[in-house]
């Protein structure tokens, strides 16, 4: 009802008395309040990637109330992840991320959109995904989806916040494309090679929630209408003696993407080139068939991990060290077939091309423990 | 004096987070040639993709450093 009383159609409201019930701590912040709060409930945010950073950016958001939400990941929960991604429970293991994530996040706040992509960020989706987002939030875990997220961004003038993660280190920028600020490539121009992964290094658990709160932090901010001083500029983080610098961005002379404006679709080999890794080399044994092999009596098992591995966790058979196994070749008989593992796959690759060499029969664990591990439980 | 930071793998391969360095009115390049100069974990730490900020601006190569000021090396880093 009007005023007047004159017109009987109801007058439009801004929030249900369960919203405006929800969000009263934001709401009674002057630099937010109902307009604030309703600029979130307006707002579609994309979240790729549902993991370490995805975790703490995606609970915060919906929390927020930001009024829809598309949460892209293609990959299933594990173990592993549990250790910092606090999303995940027990009975979501071997679930997709995105719908378990979606499961969670609506239990957490019914009043908002969730949709769940239950694949990877692609080429082929990217553009579809990215062009109803407000913002997008960069929460994946390697650089060839990272220049996807950039290039895409850029061209559709979407905003887009940045952070990654390294064993105690960390870093969060926000990317605003078409003010003349820095973009991704400005920084990093080409394909960083040989950096590890969360997978292969380690990392803290708390590191991916500092991180991803600073990048929801700056979402929220941004959506908000408040300040976000991390556009065009780089927080660098260093949890261990907590060592804070926000570096100042500039935009480069040469960059392909601010200067020459090339497109997603133009760059599409520097995408694949970068995840052609992902081959088998046909020294790998798949973990089926390494569990299959594995107490054969012509097969010798050879874990080349460190001491400090090897005493936590082993499979029996003989230890050498990647590092020491130049030096310890002799001891090894070449009667028998050597199987080598590690971790993740990576050294015991490496040691077992060395030994090929050396005349060696030999064969590496694809994916090392880890997956072995996982396809016995 | 130079104050030297250091950031994710750079401090884990050069075994240190920051250190004071004799380097007014050198350029970054010279900076990290003195840097690499004192040993392979060094080499190590500042070869490749090696950014570089001085009083929390990125800078080029070329860049001229004047006494007390702060510079920032870091690698580019994925996980997530
Ligand atoms: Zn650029």
């Amino acid at each position: 009802m009007t005023a007047n009383g004159k017109n009987n159609k109801p007058e439009q409201q801004a929030f249900s008395g369960s919203e405006w019930l929800r969000y009263t701590r934001h709401i009674q912040l002057p630099q937010i309040g109902a307009q604030g709060q309703q600029a979130l409930k307006q707002s579609h945010v994309v979240v790729i990637g549902c993991g370490g950073l995805g975790s703490p950016v995606l609970l915060y958001l919906a929390a927020a109330g930001i009024g829809h939400i598309t949460l892209v990941d293609g990959d299933t929960v594990d173990l592993t992840n549990l250790q910092r991604q606090i999303l995940f429970g027990m009975d979501d293991i071997a679930q997709p991320k995105a719908t378990a994530a979606k499961q969670r996040l609506s239990q957490l706040n019914p009043e908002i959109t969730l949709d769940a992509v239950n694949e990877p960020l692609s080429l082929n989706n990217a553009e579809s995904l990215i062009a109803p987002a407000d913002l997008v939030l960069d929460c994946t875990d390697n650089f060839a989806t990272r220049y996807l997220i950039n290039d895409v961004c850029a061209t559709l003038k979407k905003p887009w916040v940045f952070a990654s993660i390294h064993q105690f280190s960390g870093q969060c920028s926000l990317f605003t494309p078409g003010d003349g600020h820095a973009c991704f490539r400005c920084l990093f121009p080409e394909m960083p090679t040989g950096v590890a992964d969360c997978n292969t290094a380690g990392v803290l658990g708390v590191l991916p929630g500092m991180l991803g709160m600073f990048q929801a932090n700056e979402a929220i901010k941004f959506l908000a209408g408040l300040p976000t001083p991390l556009n065009n500029k780089l927080l660098l983080v260093e949890a261990i003696d907590l060592t804070f610098r926000q570096i100042q961005l500039t935009q480069s002379s040469d960059c392909i993407v601010c200067q020459q404006h090339k497109s997603a679709d133009e760059l599409d080999d520097f995408y694949s080139a970068a995840c052609a890794s992902n081959e088998s080399d046909p020294l790998e044994v798949s973990a089926g068939y390494f569990e299959s092999i594995k107490n054969n009596e012509e097969v010798l098992l050879l874990d080349v991990r460190t001491h400090a591995e090897r005493s936590a966790f082993h499979m029996n058979g003989i230890h050498i060290p990647l590092s020491d196994l130049e030096g310890t070749i002799s001891k090894l008989s070449k009667n028998k077939t050597i199987v080598c593992y590690c971790q993740s796959g990576t050294r015991s690759l490496k040691a077992a091309k060395q030994l090929k060499r050396l005349g060696f029969t030999c064969h590496s664990l694809k994916g090392g423990l880890a997956t072995w591990l996982k396809s016995v439980r | 004096m130079i104050n030297v930071v250091l950031f994710a793998s750079v401090r884990e391969k050069a075994g240190c987070d920051s250190l004071e360095v004799e380097c007014a009115n050198c350029t970054i390049k010279e900076l990290k040639q003195q840097l690499m100069a004192q040993g392979e974990q060094w080499q190590q730490a500042l070869q490749g993709n090696i950014l570089a900020a001085v009083d929390q601006e990125m800078v080029v190569d070329s860049f001229i450093l004047k006494d007390h000021c702060e510079v920032a090396f870091f690698p580019p880093v994925t996980g997530g």
